[in-house]
């Protein structure tokens, strides 16, 4: 376990007003932690995007990657009010998912608390 | 990264959300085409020995021809992706999923006959371009009613005339943007030709009853009386 600190400028009014939807600010939220939380810690950077059914993956290499072929999927999952206990689930969850697609697929799981200030990262390589 | 074509789909992919996000969804459709056929070509550079990159590829293009208004496009690059080989056992599974998303486009387009009902016509149209069956069905019967009216035709014509435009509509449904305007004009442009045609194959008939003997004409008439 690591502690980092984040920090940024107070929103305006305007900024929360474009950001009331509940569920896409956490999303969006979550997305820009995650991404710094892996960058800090698995030293990995997003490097592009790749559509999927509902939405895009990140996909996340090493800085000087020219392909995909080492490349995660980061799966980011956000919790905005939930306490510690949500958080667990989630990751507990996500976890359970990942093991039950025995996959060839190496993926990062990455669940944001904002309420706890917890990032919990899984990663799980391919075959 | 990849190749500048993988950059120029993403780029495609964003204004397609955008529009999304406008409520434009036939322009975002064509938006996810061109993202799609973008995402299909940076796939074709990539050398065969980097499996994982061409796999990412390979399954972000398929959904990007799924969100598209090319369906039969995407069934036909999901086989390419996948008679191609090459690929991870994750996006093979993948490509599997797509194609059973796409399989009821293609074959709702297939057995689509010209004998179809006008009830599953009208339902084709309507999810063809997103719009409500109800409305569709009204203006299918105001429609007729006005060729029977107006252009004096059969009821069982009239009806034939529609069905076969509206088929035809659905077919072409990717090139048309007016829906209900399209099938105004053709509707009546066909209903007219026919009456064309009609009028030419009694004219034709009355011609031949005239150049015939006088007797077989009396007889014709005869009958006719």
């Amino acid at each position: 376990m690591s502690e980092r600190t984040a920090s940024w400028p107070e929103a305006s009014q305007r900024q929360f007003s474009a950001w009331a939807n509940d569920n896409d600010r956490t999303e969006a939220a979550a997305y820009g932690v995650a991404l710094a939380s892996v960058e800090a810690e698995l030293n990995v950077f997003a490097v592009s995007r790749a559509y999927r059914r509902s939405g895009a993956d990140y996909l996340v290499a090493a800085k000087d990657a020219v392909d995909l072929e080492n490349a995660y999927r980061l799966e980011i999952s956000g919790v905005d009010s939930g306490d510690s206990a949500t958080v667990a689930r989630r990751v507990r969850r996500k976890l359970a998912q990942l093991r039950a697609v025995k996959d060839d697929d190496s993926i990062i799981a990455c669940v944001v608390g904002f309420k706890e200030r917890a990032v919990v990262i899984q990663t799980q390589q391919g075959e | 990264m990849i190749s500048q074509l993988h950059e120029r789909a993403l780029t495609a992919a964003d204004r397609a959300e955008v529009l999304i996000r406008r409520e434009e969804p036939a322009a975002a459709r064509r938006m996810y085409a061109i993202a799609a056929a973008l995402e299909h070509a940076a796939w074709s550079d990539v050398p065969a020995e980097k499996a994982r990159t061409r796999s990412i590829l390979a399954v972000s293009a398929a959904w990007l021809y799924y969100r598209s208004d090319n369906p039969d496009r995407g069934r036909q690059a999901v086989i390419d992706f996948l008679l191609t080989g090459g690929l991870q056992r994750a996006a093979r599974r993948e490509l599997r999923q797509v194609a059973q998303l796409l399989l009821p486009y293609i074959r709702r387009e297939a057995d689509l006959s010209p004998t179809a009902s006008r009830v599953e016509i009208l339902d084709a149209v309507a999810e063809g371009f997103g719009i409500d069956v109800q409305k569709l069905s009204r203006f299918f019967a105001a429609t007729k009613r006005t060729l029977e009216l107006r252009l004096s035709l059969n009821r069982l014509v009239a009806e034939e005339v529609l069905r076969s435009v509206y088929l035809e509509c659905f077919r072409r449904r990717r090139a048309i943007v007016n829906p209900y305007g399209w099938l105004l004009i053709e509707s009546f442009r066909a209903a007219e030709l026919r009456r064309t045609r009609e009028l030419a194959s009694t004219t034709n008939d009355i011609e031949r009853l005239a150049e015939s003997d006088d007797d077989d004409l009396a007889d014709s008439l005869g009958e006719e009386g």
